[in-house]
């Protein structure tokens, strides 16, 4: 018997749901709450309509998942937030999307705002359509503070999110954040596939990590299919993802300089960030990476020749990427801001669960490329890069120290490839497993992405759970302000960089 | 007689349309230094003169929590701004209204317009435009001693407290270099300062949460909007002049006189490009730091100047 | 309230465009103070105030055809303050007197000494908590208020003096007239 109730499992794997015990609702919570209490991970906690919740703890030290469930007898259940900050978001996202009530959750409001997917069960007893937004935020009481309301039009073109300050003069007292403009339902619209807009709907999870979930979907597919993909193919694929992770950085670190007003990296950081996209372009045709990962395969190959032709271009990029960066660490006005804000300490970052560059930057040493290998990166392990400071600097050092350990890592992929001959087209996917579960970890730039689907007796999703970092790291950013001046507001958000529609689906 | 009356007017009317036409160049200038600082084409030099004319023409909104007091900030702005010109010599002679004291009235009609644009700010009640106006006159606080402090070693130096003198006639020069160096140093922070140009304030930025001038105005459109913007660039000119006057020669003729005004101009127009575009802007409570060593500079300026 | 400051600022209005009228008086409450030796010279020589009022003129004209020009400005719909399209905006976003105020009170803190409460939001999950700050002033709250509170209490030892006879009033004359009359003859 091993110490966690939780049945182990390791990312990728497809299971037939009778081989996961169901624990009681009593084992379930002290299994969660002793597991993060022991330093594991809540990486994913959902409901389904079958009023069966699903949980899955990371261990990371042990590179495996451990899973397990209950089924609730009526729609409530006794919160676990108050003794795990990590629940607090997916169990107010488990209370909107089926009217289960988490009793005795101390922060008890709408996360996305739409109407419960439960016909007639809404937690908040709410009858009409609800706006985004609109709902009691925390207040710091008395007639000097001030509150600012940003958004949920910015002034940047950025996607639409609220944030409530409670400040005083320049300082911020606290910060609330209310998202949910996004929300698309694409959970809901995963349900009863896979179908022909199921990719399609993986994709634009969050456009900007289109590859970290097309591949999470892809393995989701191939894992319930019993479908193993060529090792050259999940090679191109490592080059996709690391592809975006390499356009993503360069971009946020120009926008960082942007955001103090330096100018040089700001600008040259704009167009590097267009000539690794068109990298991506190269191969797909699009530079989001759109239709390049297919389930099985590839949608679009690297052939030998692409990927000669694509070495050179790349060196180009990396040149100018590193002489455009190199001037941002130089710049003492500009390590002067970065290191003044944005401050998270090692042990916030993981009672709240942070996840990717934001974790690494708190000195955590995540990485799912590490913690839970598959693909390219068992026979390529990639270094993960951290920083201790956790603030703005140190998440900004800890993109650069990536884009180092990725371009080491195309470049080692992009001269392999060179030499190897394409893959065919994959076959057809089989059909999935019926009554199976299958969950999959990537690390896409921002973070840990994770997939969890869930077969009907007929091998289509009756639950697809998607979680994007950003709906761990959220609440970072708001910790992160507290205390700090409002003017340093934009640098300590675009250093987090979180996604607006992968937090509201 | 007649002829050297007609000289002065043409004079006075050169200023006057300086200080008419000029101002919106200054602005283009420095963008599209920083746009070639950055690689980039960047907009026309004339683009704000395009911008006053659109905005010339468009609609405004108005909130509906304002009321009369939102105008008087950029009508003031321009209007103050204006008869500022009139006391600052640009390029030959004498400014066209000179008296003892105008120093004073300068420093205290920018003021006004300061006083009246945070007016203007407060009166929509938005937090933005509050936080933009309580920066704006805490730091104001501190750039004003360094502009005295300046005039002071100036009026030291000249034995006057007309701006045509102090700026034009610095007096013993070889004496003064050393202390005029630190007014100008001083001056230059707080040309930055009350222009709103980074390290200060970041003129092109879209974060209104960090934005100082920009922000006041947030809610301005049309054409109040088009007079704010005027006036922000008759302020660049005004106080450019009054930064580049000390080291101007003034005696190579009219010609090569004014041409030695524009040409600092230009150059001056290209210095705080090239500043913005070499470093970040300092973070909200450095700002205070940055202004104290413009005090200390003219203050030490003044001091040299009384021994 | 609002006639008393509207009459002030009227007068500061009036001081700055006809700062002539002004020079003369204030120049008499100079020399008063100064007795009879002339110790400033008078502003009059000093500035040359007539050309305030003439310059005055031009920014006034320039000012009222800069405001007929911009008022009369073709006016969309009128919308409320920009507030980044939030559907409930509430009064707590509007800017405060004292959050204006924050910045020369933080940077003058060193002779100020605010007093803040509330200043901290602690938890993942905090109450609700008021804030409140106050500002006393530098002289009277801090150095006449307790210094007069400090003598009153000490001097307030010296009550018993006070009874309320009369015979005992004529007895303190008396003793303080023998303490003079020593002294002298000392």
């Amino acid at each position: 018997m091993s110490k966690y109730a939780f049945l182990p499992i390791v990312s990728g794997q497809s299971l037939p749901l009778s081989d996961i015990q169901e624990s009681s609702l009593e084992d379930f919570r002290k299994a969660i709450i002793q597991g993060v209490h022991d330093g594991l991970r809540l990486v994913c906690f959902c409901a389904d309509a079958e009023l069966r919740l699903f949980a899955i703890l990371a261990e990371d030290a042990a590179k495996q998942l451990r899973i397990g469930w209950t089924k609730l007898a009526q729609a409530s259940f006794p919160s676990i937030t108050p003794h795990c900050v990590q629940a607090n978001l997916f169990e107010r996202e488990i209370a909107e999307q089926f009217g289960i009530l988490p009793q005795g959750h101390p922060w008890f409001k709408p996360m996305r705002f739409h109407a419960s997917w439960a016909e007639g069960r809404d937690a908040w007893g709410r009858t009409t359509s609800p706006s985004p937004a609109v709902m009691d935020f925390f207040t710091v009481g008395g007639e000097e503070v001030h509150e600012v309301a940003v958004g949920p039009v910015h002034a940047g073109v950025i996607e639409p999110g609220h944030f409530r300050f409670q400040c005083h003069g320049e300082t911020v007292l606290h910060l609330e954040i209310a998202l949910g403009f996004q929300h698309r339902g694409i959970e809901r619209a995963l349900v009863g596939g896979p179908n022909i807009l199921s990719l399609k709907h993986a994709e634009t999870v969050s456009g900007d990590a289109t590859i970290a979930h097309v591949w999470t979907y892809c393995r989701i597919l191939e894992g319930l299919a019993g479908v193993r993909v060529p090792s050259r193919s999940e090679w191109v694929r490592g080059v996709a993802l690391e592809l975006e992770r390499m356009a993503n950085h360069v971009g946020d670190l120009g926008a960082l300089a942007g955001d103090v007003g330096f100018l040089p990296t700001a600008s040259f950081c704009g167009r590097i960030r267009g000539d690794w996209l068109n990298l991506t372009a190269a191969v797909c045709g699009s530079r989001l990476g759109r239709d390049w990962l297919k389930p099985g395969g590839l949608g679009f190959d690297l052939e030998p020749d692409l990927a000669k032709q694509l070495l050179p271009r790349m060196a180009k990029a990396w040149a100018d990427t590193r002489d455009a960066i190199e001037l941002l660490w130089g710049a003492a006005s500009v390590m002067n801001r970065f290191e003044a804000a944005g401050h998270v300490d090692e042990a916030q970052a993981r009672e709240i669960g942070l996840v990717g560059v934001a974790a690494r930057a708190c000195g955590i040493a995540l990485d799912v490329r590490k913690d839970h290998p598959s693909g390219p990166y068992i026979d390529h392990p990639i270094e993960v890069s951290h920083a201790e400071s956790g603030n703005v600097h140190s998440r900004a050092w800890v993109r650069w120290l990536e884009l180092v350990e990725s371009h080491r890592f195309l470049l080692e992929a992009l001269e392999g490839l060179a030499l190897a001959p394409g893959d065919p087209a994959p076959p057809p996917l089989p059909s999935l497993a019926p009554s199976s579960l299958c969950v999959a970890l990537t690390e896409g730039w921002r973070g840990e992405v994770l997939h969890m689907a869930v077969t009907d007796s007929e091998g289509r999703f009756s639950r697809y759970k998607i979680v994007d970092p950003s709906f761990h790291n959220w609440f970072g950013v708001a910790l992160a302000m507290r205390g700090e001046q409002i003017s340093d507001f934009p640098i300590c958000n675009k250093s987090f960089n979180l996604s607006y529609c992968g937090h509201d689906l | 007689m007649p002829e050297s009356h007609l000289v002065h007017i043409s004079h006075v009317l050169l200023h006057l349309l300086t200080a008419l036409l000029l101002p919106p160049l200054i602005p283009g200038l420095i963008n599209k230094v920083k746009a070639l600082m950055a690689g980039r084409s960047g907009p026309p030099v004339l683009q704000l003169y395009y911008d006053l004319a659109k905005l010339s023409r468009k609609q405004a909104v108005f909130s509906r929590t304002t009321t009369w007091v939102f105008l008087m900030g950029p009508v003031g702005t321009v209007a103050v701004g204006l008869v500022a010109a009139m006391l600052v010599p640009f390029g030959h002679l004498h400014a066209p209204c000179g008296f003892q004291g105008d120093v004073i009235l300068f420093a205290y009609l920018f003021g006004l317009a300061r006083f009246l644009t945070v007016l203007s700010a407060l009166d929509t009640g938005s937090s933005f435009e509050g936080m933009g106006a309580a920066r704006e006159v805490t730091f104001a606080a501190l750039a004003e001693p360094a502009l005295f402090l300046g005039f002071a070693a100036l009026a030291k130096s000249t034995g006057s407290l007309s701006l045509s003198t102090m700026l034009a006639h610095t007096g013993p020069l070889f004496r003064f270099s050393g202390p005029l160096v630190l007014v100008l140093a001083g001056w230059a922070i707080v040309y930055m300062a009350e222009n709103s140009r980074i390290p200060v304030d970041d003129p092109n930025t879209h974060l209104e949460l960090t934005m100082i001038h920009e922000v006041m105005v947030l809610d301005h459109s049309g054409r109040p909007f088009a007079l704010v913007l005027y006036g922000a660039s008759l302020k660049l000119l005004v106080l450019g002049a009054l930064l580049v006057g000390p080291i101007l020669p003034r005696n190579a003729g009219p010609l090569l006189d004014w041409l030695a005004f524009y040409l600092a101009l230009g150059v001056l127009a290209a210095g705080v490009g090239f500043a913005e575009s070499i470093m970040a802007r300092f973070r909200m409570t450095k700002v205070p730091q940055f202004l104290v060593a413009g005090v200390l500079a003219t203050a030490f300026a003044f001091l040299l100047m009384l021994v | 309230m609002l006639a008393a400051m509207g009459i002030l600022s009227l007068a500061c209005a009036g001081i700055g465009l006809v700062p002539v009228l002004m020079a003369k008086p204030l120049d008499r409450v100079v020399s008063t103070l100064s007795g009879t030796e002339q110790v400033l010279p008078s502003l009059d020589n000093l500035v040359n105030l007539s050309w305030l009022t003439v310059l005055a003129i031009p920014l006034l004209v320039v000012g009222f055809i800069l405001w007929k020009w911009a008022a009369a400005t073709p006016r969309g719909k009128e919308q409320p303050t920009w507030g980044c399209g939030y559907l409930a905006p509430n009064a707590r976003m509007q800017y405060t007197a004292s959050s204006f105020a924050d910045g020369l009170v933080q940077g003058m803190g060193w002779v100020l000494w605010p007093k803040i409460q509330g200043g901290r939001v602690r938890g993942f999950f905090p109450f609700p908590r008021r804030f409140q700050s106050h500002v006393p002033d530098p002289v009277l709250d801090r150095v006449a208020d307790p210094g007069l509170n400090g003598a009153a209490f000490l001097l307030s030892g010296l009550r018993f003096l006070q009874a309320g006879h009369m015979s005992i009033y004529l007895m303190y004359i008396l003793l303080t007239l023998l303490v003079l009359l020593i002294w002298m003859v000392v």
